[in-house]
């Protein structure tokens, strides 16, 4: 995580060569944000030559529609993979610097994401939810409630986000983590209202000092609660918690996704998965779990242990993945662009003849889901945890 | 500050051109805020910014046309940017003007097989050539150059750039079987064979009209199509690097070889990139015994009999050579080097990202490339790398002979810090020195920016320059189309 004065190194390097505005090799578009509005300034490059103009002064941090173009971006990191750069790692957080600079100056967040905080400020969630919500999703599920009101404790904590816990169309994806964790018998056990935004959104639109706020609080309760390992099946809480957390307020227990710890169950032998009518499936890496985090591998291993489940990938996966469309406050701000960029991603899925289209985040799955509604297209999107709670059954 | 409020002073000048242009293409694909015009307004070289009034996004050649009318309604200039790696300062408005960016037109339009050529819009990159190619024509190849992938294959060739095939069928304006053109008064016309047949075969039999924008930097018309020439593509290729201590002799294995005609590309880079290809950075410096320059080629064959006997071709002209007293390494082939060290993969294929070249410096970057004869390349070579010498910046030499050695390329590159004002000078006066010698040894600057046309200018003893003035005004008469260029 860089602060705003530590990005000047890394803008000098880019020479707007254009490598990030394609994939390499495939030179199919990478950036979602330069497809869709074509200007320079809306690309990768583009940014960083704007934040050139700003370190200089010839560029106002007032000017509305260079403020919309620091935040045009799903923050996807499609870039980071085909900048030839050495800075190139670096370009994501030199965006997020830049907006968290912009809200400094009360420049930013964009008029869309506004809500997005007053709901995080009164509500501790994005979605105008009441806390007690959280508990719908995990109703009538037996799993555990740990936490100050109820005294439990368990090793495991499973941190199951807020866009799963409060969407009632994603209710399998928790539903189906606690039942892959039951059926492999492990001690788990969830927040319940008492579980807070991560902060994640809070990061990407610039709400830096939110965010510290919420990561403190995370970090009091796991602590509090003697959690060994955390466990999300939400590919942004996975990003946030792994790799801003330790900037903000580091964790003391290790945490990692649905789809690393379900693969460690059944490397260990403590689920197994039931043969299945065959089905053709392709899977959408998320960016926050593919790009940012570097799990790839843990997902399509689970899938093609399922017998009957043939895996087909797109011409765009892994490093190379096209974004959902969702990210970066994107939907919230832009959300006819976030829809545009989710339909593209959904006829991809559709030109390889899958039947299902498996993502890893509840984020993505919420898109892909509108894109595909709005599309027409007959794929169906499942969650992974949901999808192979369908196929497990407990080791005998 | 100052140039945002300026900015906003020339918005509003220039709003009735903007609202026009918007009712063209709708008003998302017009911009005229600051942070857009300010991308717009420089490149990575040392060529000073100037800040377009507006950029404008057309999706078709009728819109280009609509474009250029209001231009001329409002006497506003326009200056043609294809897909965004731009050099010399060509993209950049030599006064007020209205940026075109053509990304929006990035169709290709047709690959044909049997007359060898395809059509493709001004936003089609090399990258997207190449896999369109592989992916639905295997068996048919185009030509890359040595820069990133995302580049305008046809602003390529209309400016005269040299590609990997570029040794043996001269430089990509030569590929250009013909051209769809917006003239500065709107009107949209064809040369080649297309403006008369429904093909677009060739140039000849007709008067060369290609001519009128080939090398014009966007000064007469603004091109919207093209066809351009596409080769069968063999299925073997063998690459070799050669190691060479002097100039001299790296042009007689250049210059010999090509003579034979086995080989598809011949080309040559100075030790400077060879050190940054393994990821040297800082001071570069030649150590004692080091070779001064690496030879590469290609060789293409049909079968693996063909391919062994150019092999054998190629190593008796290198033991010819030998025995006339050169110093000429055993050539390897690019796999063997591959094995050794990874980073050859980036020299191995084209197109290629070209990281060791653009990732070397802090930033700015330019270069003095030129077309000359080869009887003085060995002496250019050796002149300008005195001058780099002299200046303290390594020399970073790519170059080829082209179209079989009837003409040689010599190109120098430079790194330097576009945020101090004293080392973009320096630059300056490298790059002038640079151009000096290579006028001087009859090699002309390609894609000039415009301190280099004014050297070019001060050599013209034969009414050239005079001639390009009437020739534009004929096309351009109020001065519309990328005034500045070539100083017109």
């Amino acid at each position: 995580m860089l602060e705003y004065h530590e990005i000047d190194p890394f803008l000098s390097k880019c020479v707007r060569c254009g490598n990030c505005k394609a994939v390499f090799g495939l030179f199919e578009p990478s950036c979602p944000a330069g497809e869709r509005f074509r200007f320079e300034g809306f690309y990768s490059s583009g940014k960083i030559w704007i934040a050139r103009g700003l370190r200089d002064g010839v560029l106002d941090w007032q000017d509305p529609e260079l403020v919309r173009k620091l935040f045009a971006c799903t923050l996807c990191a499609n870039c980071t993979q085909q900048c030839p750069m050495t800075v190139r790692d670096r370009i994501i957080e030199v965006f997020e610097a830049l907006r968290a600079e912009a809200v400094r100056r009360n420049a930013g967040p964009l008029p869309g994401h506004r809500k997005l905080k007053d709901s995080v400020i009164q509500y501790r969630n994005p979605w105008m939810q009441p806390r007690r919500r959280r508990l719908h999703s995990l109703k009538d599920l037996g799993v555990k409630i740990l936490g100050e009101s109820t005294g439990a404790t368990a090793p495991v904590l499973y941190f199951v986000g807020c866009t799963a816990a409060l969407d009632p169309s994603l209710e399998p994806i928790v539903s189906g983590t606690v039942a892959l964790l039951q059926k492999a018998q492990v001690e788990f056990g969830v927040l319940g209202e008492e579980e807070i935004c991560c902060g994640s959104v809070m990061l990407r639109i610039g709400e830096r000092d939110l965010a510290r706020d919420l990561a403190r609080r995370i970090q009091r309760q796991i602590a509090r609660l003697g959690v060994e390992t955390v466990v999300t099946s939400c590919a942004g809480c996975y990003k946030t918690l792994t790799q801003d957390y330790p900037h903000l307020a580091p964790l003391s227990a290790r945490v990692v996704h649905a789809s690393e710890f379900v693969l460690e169950l059944l490397v260990r032998g403590r689920i197994e998965f039931d043969p299945s009518d065959p089905v053709r499936v392709t899977y959408h890496d998320p960016c926050h779990l593919g790009r940012h985090s570097g799990v790839y591998d843990p997902p399509r291993k689970l899938l093609e242990a399922v017998p009957g489940v043939r895996l087909i990938e797109m011409a765009r996966s892994r490093e190379n993945s096209w974004c959902c469309g969702a990210g970066g406050g994107v939907r919230s701000a832009f959300p006819e662009w976030a829809l545009e960029t989710s339909r593209t991603r959904v006829a991809e899925a559709e030109q390889t003849g899958a039947d299902a289209l498996v993502t890893a985040c509840p984020f993505c799955l919420q898109n892909l889901a509108v894109g595909i509604q709005a599309s027409g297209s007959r794929v169906r999107a499942y969650d992974l945890t949901a999808l192979l709670a369908e196929k497990t059954r407990p080791k005998k | 500050m100052a140039e945002s409020a300026s900015t906003t002073l020339r918005a509003e000048k220039y709003r009735g051109l903007l609202a026009a242009l918007q009712g063209i293409v709708g008003p998302e694909f017009v911009a005229a805020d600051p942070a857009t015009l300010y991308v717009y307004s420089q490149d990575l070289t040392e060529n000073e910014a100037r800040w377009p009034v507006g950029v404008v996004m057309p999706a078709s050649a009728h819109e280009v046309q609509r474009i250029a009318e209001e231009a001329n309604r409002h006497r506003v200039p326009l200056v043609p940017f294809a897909y965004g790696l731009n050099m010399g300062g060509l993209a950049i408005p030599a006064e007020e003007a209205v940026v075109v960016d053509l990304k929006r037109m990035r169709r290709i339009l047709e690959v044909n097989e049997e007359d060898l050529y395809m059509i493709v819009e001004p936003g089609v990159t090399f990258g997207m050539i190449r896999a369109h190619l592989d992916r639905h024509h295997p068996g048919y190849r185009y030509s890359y150059p040595l820069a990133p992938p995302q580049t305008s294959a046809l602003s390529n060739a209309l400016m005269d750039g040299l590609n990997n095939l570029s040794m043996r069928h001269g430089a990509m304006s030569e590929w250009v079987n013909g051209l769809e053109v917006v003239l500065p008064n709107g009107e949209l016309v064809r040369v080649g064979s297309s403006a008369i047949v429904d093909s677009w075969h060739a140039r000849v039999p007709l008067p060369d009209l290609a001519g009128l924008f080939l090398g014009w930097q966007g000064a007469t018309g603004i091109v919207t199509k093209g066809a351009l020439q596409i080769w069968p593509a063999p299925p073997l290729r063998k690459r070799v690097f050669i190691a060479c201590y002097d100039a001299r002799t790296a042009y007689r294995i250049l210059r010999d070889l090509c003579r034979k005609e086995i080989f598809d590309d011949l080309a040559c880079v100075s030790w400077a990139p060879g050190k940054m290809l393994f990821g040297a950075r800082g001071h570069l410096a030649l150590c004692p015994g080091e070779p001064l320059l690496y030879v590469y080629g290609d060789l293409y064959a049909e079968t693996p009999a063909h391919l062994k006997v150019k092999e054998q071709i190629f190593e008796e002209v290198l033991g010819r050579l030998r025995k006339e007293g050169c110093s000429i390494e055993d050539p390897l082939d690019v796999k063997d080097l591959v094995r050794i060290n990874p980073n050859y993969e980036k020299l191995a294929e084209f197109p290629t990202t070209l990281d060791f070249l653009l990732d070397y410096g802090p930033g700015g970057m330019t270069w003095v490339g030129s077309y000359g004869p080869g009887s003085n390349w060995a002496e250019g070579a050796e002149r300008c790398f005195s001058v780099l010498e002299e200046t303290g910046f390594p020399p970073i030499l790519v170059s080829r002979p082209m179209k079989g050695g009837h003409f040689w390329v010599l190109r120098f590159i430079l790194h330097f810090d576009k945020r101090d004002p004293r080392e973009v000078e320096r630059v300056r006066d490298v790059l002038g020195r640079l151009a000096d010698t290579l006028l001087d040894l009859n090699y002309i600057p390609y894609k000039p920016p415009l301190w280099a046309v004014k050297k070019i200018r001060e050599r013209d003893r034969h009414g050239f320059f005079q001639l390009l003035e009437r020739v534009k005004a004929c096309l351009d008469p109020n001065g519309l189309f990328n005034p500045g260029r070539w100083g017109l």
